[in-house]
């Protein structure tokens, strides 16, 4: 990560703009479920059955860290209104869908509707405004 | 409060013991600072909420580990396991009380983030309490606290 998270955290309980304050919030928030896709998709196509040829394992984590990077440097210049941000959160939506349907195991498509959730509705948060 | 850079960072470490249940409490961690910013009384109305998340980052994988285990519960594991069911029941509580208290103003923004939090949580929590009630003869107290933890699992009825 670029800037430490305890420093994130801090910055949540200190920016006095409100509306500031919660879009920072929720970027703050929406990178925890994208690292843990990270996780999931690293695991799968690592593990005994990875993905199908149908499904861009290195394409797709590099836009996942080029968002995550977008998102960090948002955060860095405070700057919530990046285009950059939707299209990268959109395109993450994408490939959480793509990657959860290669997954049979129940439980573990639960964590891929958990972590596609988490990112539609950051997305619309961000887009209200 | 406690560090938690190198948490968040072994989110995506493959090797990790953290899964979706710990990310989902760190999703929270920055809301709950920006609501104690936001009003004063969140603390009267949601009291050591952090501190809960913060055991509850682990907790995750303690309950898993706990619906695989096939061996006879010692006393020491039934009590670990009923506070584990008890702290998840509480954060289950503190969230779908949070949807609200989100319902009006620009923190309304949190609430769709908070409810995929909610169904989520709710889910696990009720997968394992289906693995524990097969568990013969167990204490009392275990009883008491999954049927609170139904109750929290039931909630607020908006969702439905």
């Amino acid at each position: 990560m670029k800037t430490n998270y305890d420093e994130y955290l801090k910055r949540c309980g200190t920016i006095t703009d409100e509306r500031k304050r919660i879009s920072y919030s929720i970027l703050v928030s929406v990178l925890s479920a994208l690292l843990m896709l990270t996780k999931l998709l690293n695991r799968k196509e690592k593990g005994k059955k990875p993905f199908s040829s149908g499904f861009d394992f290195e394409s797709s984590m590099s836009s996942l860290k080029k968002t995550i990077s977008v998102i960090e440097d948002s955060l860095t210049k405070r700057e919530f209104l990046n285009p950059e941000i939707i299209l990268g959160l959109k395109e993450a939506s994408r490939i959480n869908l793509a990657a959860s349907k290669e997954i049979k195991m129940a439980s573990l498509k639960e964590d891929f509707d958990w972590i596609g959730s988490i990112i539609q509705a950051t997305t619309a948060a961000l887009d209200t405004k | 409060m406690k560090n938690k850079e190198q948490e968040f960072e072994s989110l995506a470490d493959t090797e990790s013991d953290l899964y979706c249940g710990s990310a989902c409490i760190y999703t929270l961690f920055p809301i709950i600072r920006s609501l104690i910013k936001c009003n004063k009384d969140f603390l009267l109305a949601f009291p050591d909420f952090e501190e809960l998340l913060e055991k509850m980052v682990t907790e995750d994988g303690k309950l898993f580990a706990f619906t695989k285990k096939t061996t006879p519960y010692s006393d020491m594991e039934w009590n670990e396991l009923i506070m584990s069911l008890a702290d998840n029941g509480k954060l289950i509580t503190y969230i779908d009380n949070l949807i609200l208290w989100c319902e009006d103003g620009f923190i309304a923004q949190y609430q769709g983030i908070l409810q995929s939090d909610l169904v989520f949580m709710k889910n696990l929590l009720l997968n394992s309490l289906k693995v524990f009630y097969e568990i013969p003869n167990p204490p009392t107290l275990f009883s008491t606290t999954a049927a609170n933890c139904m109750q929290a699992i039931r909630g607020n009825s908006y969702e439905d």
